[in-house]
């Protein structure tokens, strides 16, 4: 998958198109909830099977978390 | 002007709280989606509950708050184990509603928990998260800047220096927090 395919996956999860970009601090952005992150890391590890949760939590921004799936 | 009213958050210690609410604090407590992610897995009974609740009086090592808004529970913070030298604690806790129309509000709710970590200076939390509970990892690291420290087959074990008075001040943390304040109308009945 491309960066922006997964970008917008991540989207979808946080059920909002418009305010999530590769610079969103996850931290910092209601809607990407422990709820949105779960299904996110749910989700990427059916496109990136060799990937743990370990992986997920470093991450601080959407940018980080695209990384982490397309290691 | 249409002045938007502040959502009310309350956080109530439970040896405040008649035996009414008591009870259905329990009816969450033992649900089965709350009570999978407990250390102890087990049903609690009625008696049992009311009577650690009332033992709580006389407790100094563990606090347990309910927080509810106007109209609902909205869940239990609790810091367990205190060690009031080394103001060590164990954290926990647990989300009774998800109010879809207020997104992440439990990370308010525990962002808003740091006053009362202040008041008992609380500041150094020793957290335990099941393994198989990722959604709770994902929260404490990635919304709330918890660093896992160690794991065993069991738990996952988090750590978070934010309160310790050598890494930030007081007034400094209460700066970070005022944002709470023009959001909600938080009360503490502690």
């Amino acid at each position: 998958m491309s960066r922006e395919e997964i970008l917008n996956l991540i989207r979808q999860f946080a059920n909002n198109e418009e305010c999530i970009n590769e610079n969103t601090v996850i931290a910092e952005n209601d809607l990407l909830d422990s709820m949105s992150l779960l299904n996110i890391f749910i989700a990427f590890k059916e496109i990136n099977k060799n990937l743990s949760i370990r992986d997920v939590i470093q991450c601080k921004t959407v940018s980080d978390l695209i990384d982490s799936v397309i290691k | 002007m249409v002045l938007k009213e502040k959502k009310l958050i309350e956080f109530i210690n439970f040896t405040k709280l008649d035996s009414n609410v008591l009870k259905e604090i329990l009816v969450h407590r033992n649900s089965d989606r709350i009570r999978k992610n407990m250390v102890s897995t087990e049903l609690i009974s009625e008696e049992s509950h009311l009577n650690f609740c009332h033992n709580l009086k006389k407790d100094k090592n563990n606090l347990y708050f309910l927080v509810r808004d106007e109209q609902e529970l909205i869940g239990v913070v609790d810091f367990k184990n205190i060690d009031h030298i080394r103001h060590t604690y164990e954290p926990g806790g647990y989300c009774i509603s998800h109010n879809s129309d207020f997104p992440n509000l439990w990370g308010y709710v525990l962002s808003a928990s740091t006053f009362i970590c202040l008041k008992f200076k609380l500041y150094f939390p020793k957290i335990l998260v099941k393994k198989d509970n990722h959604q709770a990892l994902l929260f404490n690291t990635m919304k709330m800047g918890c660093i896992l420290t160690d794991e065993d087959n069991e738990y996952y074990y988090l750590s978070n220096n934010y309160l310790d008075p050598k890494v930030n001040s007081e007034d400094k943390i209460l700066g970070d927090l005022s944002y709470l304040t023009n959001i909600f109308d938080l009360r503490f009945d502690l």
